[in-house]
C-alpha cells in the first residue's frame, strides 16, 4: 500500500492479479479523488494489458489533472496575487479616499479580467455612489438646513403660539378670575340690594310707623285743639259772667263812693250815711276781690290755653313738618327702594351675564387650553422635530465631511 | 275850721294823691273818657287806664279828672297836714299842689283840684300865683 | 327851727369895731365834679342821710324829690344837676346837707361834704362877672386849699325856676 508520506511514484513490483491491478489504480484513483494528483499507477506492473492502459490512462488523466493543477495554482496564485494588488488598491481607496484612477493591476491574466473588471465596476459603482452619496447629504445638510431653520420658525412661531395661546389663556383666566371677581362683587352687590331691599323695607316701616305717629300727634293736636276751643269758650264765657259781676261791682263801688263823697261833704248830718256807704263799698270791694281772683285764675286759665294751644300748634307743625320729613323719608326709601330692586335686578342681571360670561369664558378657558395643549405638543413636537433636524442636519454634515474626503473628480 | 279834712284819695298814674272832699262834686266812671269835659293831662301827668273821673266845679263849669281809679275818703286831722315847702311852690310851674297830708306817715300831695283843672285849660292864668295851705 | 332871715341873702356877721381884728368867716362847704362850693355856715343846720324820697309830678331834673325829716317835709337839691346839668343820682342813704336859707329849706345833695371852713374875711372876695356857675355866686373864698365859690341861696332859687318851666 502506498502511504502517504512516501513517493509519489509507488510502483506495484509483484505481478499481481487483475484484483491487484485493479486494486492499485483504485488506490491511486482515491489518492487523485483525495486530490493528490501526483500519484501514478505503475502501468508496467500491471499484468492486465486492459488494465495497463487503463492505468496509463489514469496516469495521463493525472498527469493532464497535475498539469492542470498546476496550471490551476499557477493561475490561482497570479489570480492572489492580483486579488492581493486589488485589495491592496481598495485598501488605498478605503483609506486615502482616492476614487480617481482607475485600477491598474499588473497582472494580465485574462481569467482576472472579470475580476478586474469587476472591481473595476465596484469601483465605478463605489464612486457613483459616493458621488450620489455626497450630493444627498449636501442636499440633506441643505434641506436639513432649511428643515431646521423651518422647524426652528416653527418651533419659535409655536414657542410663539405657544406664547400668546398661553397668555391668552392667562388673560382668559384672568378674565375668568376677573369675571369670578365681578359674579362674586355682583353677588355681593346682589346681596348688599337685598339687604338693603330688607333694611329699606324694614325702614320703609319704620317711616311708615313714624308718619302714623305723627298722624296721631296731629289727631292728638287736633282734639287738644278742639279741647282747646272749648275750654276756651267755656273760660270766655265765665269770663263775661264775671265782667258783669266786675261791673255790678264796680257800680256799687261807684254808688258807694259817692254815698261816702255826700256823707263826708254832709258832715255830721251824713255821718250814719257814710258808714252805710262805708259798708257798701266793703261789700263791693269783697265782690271786686273775688271777680279779681277769678279774673286771675280765667287769666292764668287763658295763658295756659295759650300755651297748650301754642304746644298742640307746635304739635300740629311739628307732626306736619314730620309727616313732610316722613313723605320725603318716603320719597327717598322709595327711590331707594327702586334703586335697589334696581340695582338688585341688575346685580342679578350681573350676576347672571356674569355668570354666563364665566361659562363661556371657561369655555374659552377650556377651548384655550387645549389649544394650548396641541400647541404645546406642537412645541415639544416642533423641538422635537428641531432636535431631530439639527440632529439630522449635523449627520448630514458629518457624512458630507466624511465624503468630502472621497476625491471622485 | 274842723280838725278834721275830708279827702278823696286817688291814684292817677304812678302816685296817690288827695284831694279835698269838698272840691268833688261826685265821682264818675267807667267811659268817663269819652265826657266831654275830660281833662286826661295835668300837673299830676297822665293817668294809665281811667276808669274814674273826680267831677270838679271849675270857673263855673263841670270838669272832670280822669284818674286811674279812687281809694277812698279819709278823714285826716288837721295836724296832719304840711304846707308845701317854699322851695317847692318857687320851683315847680303849677300851683295845683296844695301841700302834703302824711297818710300813715307818707306823705301825699294834697291837689287843689279846681286850680288843676283850671291850669289846663288854654289861657289859663299863669301858676304860682298863689300858694295854699290845705 | 326856724330863722327868719330877709329876702335870700345871708347876713354877714356884723362888723367888730375898727381896729379890733375882724372875726373869720365860716362856711359850709362840699364837692361837685371836683369844684369846691360853700354855704355860710349859720345856713345848715345839719347832715343827715337821706330818707326814702317821695317824688313830685312835673318836677325839674334838679328836684329829685322830698323826704321827711323829723316830721318835716323837706325838698331836695342836686346841686350838681342845678350847677353843671349833670346830676348824682340820689343814692338811699346819701348824706345832704340841710340849709336853712329862708324862706327855703332844702337838704343839698353833693358828692362830697368837706364840712365847716373858716377863713379870714380878708380872702372873701367878690364873685367873678356873671358867666355859667358865677350866676349863683354871692362870694368867692380862698383858703389854705383853694378856691371856694360860695353860693347865693336867693340867686340859686331864682335859677332853679327858669329851669323849670314847664315843656
Amino acid at each position: 500500500m502506498p502511504d502517504r508520506n512516501g513517493s509519489t511514484r509507488a510502483r506495484a513490483r509483484t505481478p499481481r492479479s487483475r484484483d491487484g491491478d485493479a486494486a492499485a489504480i483504485a488506490a491511486v484513483l482515491r489518492a487523485h479523488a483525495e486530490g493528490d494528483y501526483a500519484r501514478r499507477v505503475d502501468a508496467k506492473a500491471l499484468r492486465d494489458p486492459a488494465l495497463r492502459d487503463l492505468a496509463r490512462e489514469v496516469n495521463r488523466a493525472a498527469e493532464k489533472a497535475d498539469e492542470r493543477g498546476s496550471e490551476i495554482a499557477a493561475r490561482m496564485e497570479a489570480v492572489r496575487v492580483g486579488l492581493d494588488e486589488a485589495i491592496d488598491a481598495m485598501v488605498r481607496l478605503v483609506v486615502e479616499g482616492d476614487l480617481s484612477g482607475t485600477l491598474r493591476l499588473a497582472v494580465s491574466d485574462a481569467t482576472l479580467t472579470p475580476l478586474i473588471a469587476g472591481v473595476g465596476q465596484v469601483m465605478e459603482t463605489l464612486k457613483r455612489f459616493v458621488k450620489e452619496i455626497r450630493e444627498a447629504a449636501l442636499q440633506l445638510s441643505s434641506s436639513s438646513a432649511e428643515v431646521l431653520a423651518a422647524a426652528t420658525q416653527n418651533e419659535n412661531s409655536t414657542s410663539q403660539q405657544a406664547t400668546a395661546v398661553h397668555e391668552t389663556t392667562a388673560t382668559m383666566e384672568e378674565l375668568k378670575g376677573a369675571s369670578h371677581q365681578i359674579a362674586e362683587n355682583a353677588q355681593m352687590v346682589a346681596s348688599i340690594a337685598e339687604q338693603t331691599l330688607s333694611a329699606t323695607r324694614q325702614g320703609e316701616g319704620a317711616i311708615r310707623a313714624f308718619m302714623e305717629s305723627m298722624e296721631k300727634v296731629r289727631r292728638n293736636a287736633v282734639e287738644v285743639d278742639e279741647a282747646i276751643v272749648k275750654l276756651s269758650r267755656r273760660v270766655e264765657r265765665i269770663g263775661t259772667v264775671v265782667e258783669v259781676i266786675d261791673e255790678i261791682a264796680d257800680r256799687s263801688d261807684l254808688l258807694a263812693l259817692n254815698a261816702a263823697l255826700e256823707g263826708a261833704k254832709a258832715g255830721e248830718a251824713g255821718r250814719g250815711f257814710s258808714i252805710v256807704a262805708a259798708e257798701m263799698r266793703r261789700l263791693a270791694e269783697n265782690v271786686m276781690e273775688s271777680t279779681r281772683e277769678i279774673k286771675n285764675l280765667i287769666g292764668e286759665i287763658r295763658e295756659s290755653t295759650h300755651a297748650a294751644k301754642e304746644a298742640s300748634d307746635g304739635n300740629k307743625r311739628m307732626a306736619a313738618e314730620g309727616e313732610r320729613l316722613g313723605g320725603a323719608a318716603m320719597a327717598s326709601v322709595t327711590g331707594i327702594l327702586t334703586g335697589a330692586q334696581g340695582t338688585s335686578d341688575a346685580a342679578r342681571l350681573i350676576h347672571l351675564a356674569t355668570q354666563q360670561q364665566r361659562s363661556a369664558t371657561e369655555q374659552v378657558v377650556q377651548s384655550m387650553g387645549e389649544i394650548e395643549e396641541v400647541t404645546r405638543q406642537a412645541q415639544a413636537g416642533s423641538r422635537q422635530a428641531t432636535g431631530a433636524s439639527a440632529e439630522l442636519a449635523r449627520l448630514a454634515e458629518r457624512l458630507a465631511a466624511m465624503v468630502q474626503r472621497f476625491k471622485v473628480e | 275850721m274842723s280838725d278834721v279834712h275830708e279827702l278823696v284819695l286817688f291814684q292817677l298814674g304812678a302816685r296817690v294823691f288827695a284831694a279835698r272832699a269838698a272840691d268833688v262834686r261826685r265821682i264818675a266812671g267807667p267811659l268817663v273818657e269819652h265826657e266831654d269835659e275830660a281833662v286826661g293831662e295835668t300837673a299830676l301827668g297822665r293817668p294809665w287806664d281811667p276808669r274814674r273821673g273826680l267831677v270838679v266845679k271849675a270857673s263855673g263849669n263841670e270838669r272832670t279828672l280822669l284818674v286811674d281809679g279812687v281809694l277812698g275818703l279819709k278823714a285826716v286831722p288837721e295836724s296832719d297836714f304840711q304846707p308845701l315847702p317854699r322851695f317847692v311852690s318857687d320851683v315847680l310851674p303849677t300851683g295845683a299842689l296844695a301841700g302834703f297830708a302824711m297818710l300813715d306817715e307818707v306823705p301825699t300831695l294834697v291837689v287843689d283840684l279846681p286850680t288843676l283843672v283850671r291850669e289846663g285849660e288854654p289861657g289859663a292864668a299863669g301858676p304860682r300865683e298863689e300858694t295854699r295851705h290845705a | 327851727m326856724r330863722e327868719e332871715r330877709g329876702s335870700g341873702a345871708p347876713d354877714p356877721a356884723p362888723r367888730a369895731p375898727a381896729g379890733a381884728a375882724e372875726p373869720d368867716a365860716w362856711y359850709f362847704s362840699v364837692r361837685i365834679a371836683g369844684g369846691r362850693y360853700a354855704l355860710p355856715a349859720p345856713l345848715v343846720t345839719e347832715v343827715v342821710r337821706l330818707g326814702p324820697l317821695t317824688r313830685l309830678p312835673s318836677s325839674p331834673s334838679f328836684l329829685p324829690g322830698v323826704f321827711t325829716h323829723r316830721g318835716e317835709i323837706l325838698p331836695v337839691l342836686d346841686l350838681g344837676e342845678l350847677l353843671l346839668r349833670r346830676g348824682t343820682p340820689p343814692r338811699p342813704g346819701a348824706r345832704a346837707a340841710i340849709v336853712h336859707a329862708e324862706p327855703w329849706r332844702v337838704a343839698v345833695l353833693s358828692d362830697e361834704i368837706e364840712g365847716l371852713i373858716r377863713v379870714p374875711r380878708r380872702r372873701v372876695g367878690p364873685p367873678p362877672a356873671a358867666q355859667g356857675a358865677a350866676e349863683f355866686l354871692q362870694a368867692v373864698v380862698l383858703d389854705d386849699v383853694g378856691d371856694i365859690a360860695v353860693l347865693d341861696m336867693g340867686r340859686v332859687v331864682s335859677v332853679a325856676r327858669s329851669r323849670s318851666v314847664p315843656s
